[in-house]
């Protein structure tokens, strides 16, 4: 939007870009990307069935039982929690590439190349943290 | 129009009279150790059609952008409506701004929107208090200016180079503008779709009596767009005259427009 001058647009016609743009985005990012953690989670779990399933050996029924057996709130709420944190800060990165994006199409590619690169490394760190939280907090 | 031509720099000593639509002095805008524009000075009159030509990089956008407040001169006035937008707030910025049109090189349509709702984006202001209905109203009739009432539900990707630009100049006129700034109208057009613009703009013109800012190095536009031409060299409004007597001009930096 910036290169296309869409940006500018948009502030010419009176609306703030960065309210528009960067808020409703981040907002976003932040509020779903826990949603779809839940279905990541979910999908691996079906995945896992089958995978044990696949000689027929295992009963749907067993199966899940024996899988909320061995799982603990400990597991499942620091990973669903941190999530948001992995959500804001792909949102907030991704904008930030966005909105300084410049030199045309190639400089496009170039902003999405480096948001993918540090937004993947953000969260490797804020996961590094979240463990450690974790652990002093004794949840783990 | 003005009845003789100038080289130099324009000093406009006067105040922003009411006959003045947009009054520019002293501005200044530099980018590190570039000096984009030293110390331009600018009056046009209200109802006037003025062009701004120079080369590539002499800062026509810059000048522009610094109009319509994207950039911020670092020092100088410049008056519009008989306010100085380089000092008042980011309110009153925007109501100045709902009485300008831009017109950007790029068309800037945005392309997630259908052509109604690039039209209606400007409304939706909040201190703009429209109904559904006026706003349906507003947008067939600007589409109806630029003769593409049809293309109102379609996206900005379906249409050709030419129907974006008339769309982007539909987008600017939804206000009814006192004042448009144009920034390279015919940059990327065909001759003949580039024609037909120059023609919209100029019946535009006429129509809505607005005064016209125009940023061009295409000659044809210049010569049927203008009342006045301002050459912009350095920095400076090198030369100031109408379209006859910039072409006739003996000076070799305004003759190199004309070889």
């Amino acid at each position: 939007m910036k290169v296309t001058e869409q940006i500018d647009a948009m502030e010419v016609s009176g609306t703030n870009p960065f309210k528009y743009l960067v808020v409703t985005r981040v907002f976003a990012a932040t509020l779903m990307l826990p949603v779809l953690i839940i279905l990541g989670d979910a999908i691996s779990l079906y995945g896992s069935y089958i995978g044990v399933n696949i000689r027929g050996i295992t009963s749907f029924n067993l199966y899940w039982s024996e899988v909320f057996n061995n799982l603990s709130f400990s597991d499942v709420i620091p990973a669903f929690i941190k999530s948001y944190f992995f959500g804001f800060a792909v949102g907030i990165i991704g904008c930030y590439k966005g909105y300084n994006s410049s030199k045309g199409t190639e400089g496009v590619g170039r902003s999405a190349n480096s948001a993918v690169v540090v937004a993947s490394v953000i969260v490797f760190v804020l996961d590094l943290l979240a463990v450690q939280i974790t652990d002093l907090l004794g949840i783990n | 129009m003005t009845d003789e031509t100038t080289i130099g720099n324009t000093d406009s000593s006067t105040s922003s009279a009411t006959a003045y639509a947009i009054v520019i002095q002293h501005l200044f805008k530099s980018f590190g150790d570039n000096h984009v524009l030293d110390d331009f000075n600018l009056e046009i009159k209200k109802g006037e059609s003025v062009v701004v030509l120079g080369k590539s990089g002499s800062g026509k956008s810059v000048l522009i952008k610094c109009i319509i407040g994207l950039l911020k001169p670092d020092k100088g006035i410049i008056e519009m409506f008989g306010q100085n937008i380089t000092e008042i707030n980011a309110e009153e910025l925007d109501k100045i701004r709902a009485k300008v049109g831009f017109l950007f090189q790029s068309n800037a349509l945005y392309d997630s929107m259908t052509v109604r709702d690039n039209l209606e984006f400007p409304l939706r202001r909040h201190w703009i208090q429209v109904s559904q209905e006026e706003v349906n109203k507003m947008v067939l009739e600007a589409l109806d200016d630029v003769g593409l009432a049809h293309t109102v539900d379609m996206m900005p990707v379906e249409l050709s180079g030419g129907m974006r630009k008339r769309i982007a100049l539909a987008r600017t006129l939804i206000l009814k503008p006192e004042i448009i700034l144009y920034d390279e109208p015919t940059t990327g057009l065909d001759p003949i779709t580039g024609k037909g613009i120059i023609e919209l703009m100029n019946e535009i013109q006429e129509k809505y009596n607005t005064t016209s800012l125009i940023i061009s190095h295409d000659m044809n536009c210049v010569r049927m767009t203008s009342d006045r031409v301002v050459i912009l060299i350095d920095g400076k409004c090198y030369a100031n005259g109408i379209w006859e007597q910039i072409q006739q001009h003996t000076d070799a930096k305004v003759k190199q427009f004309f070889e």
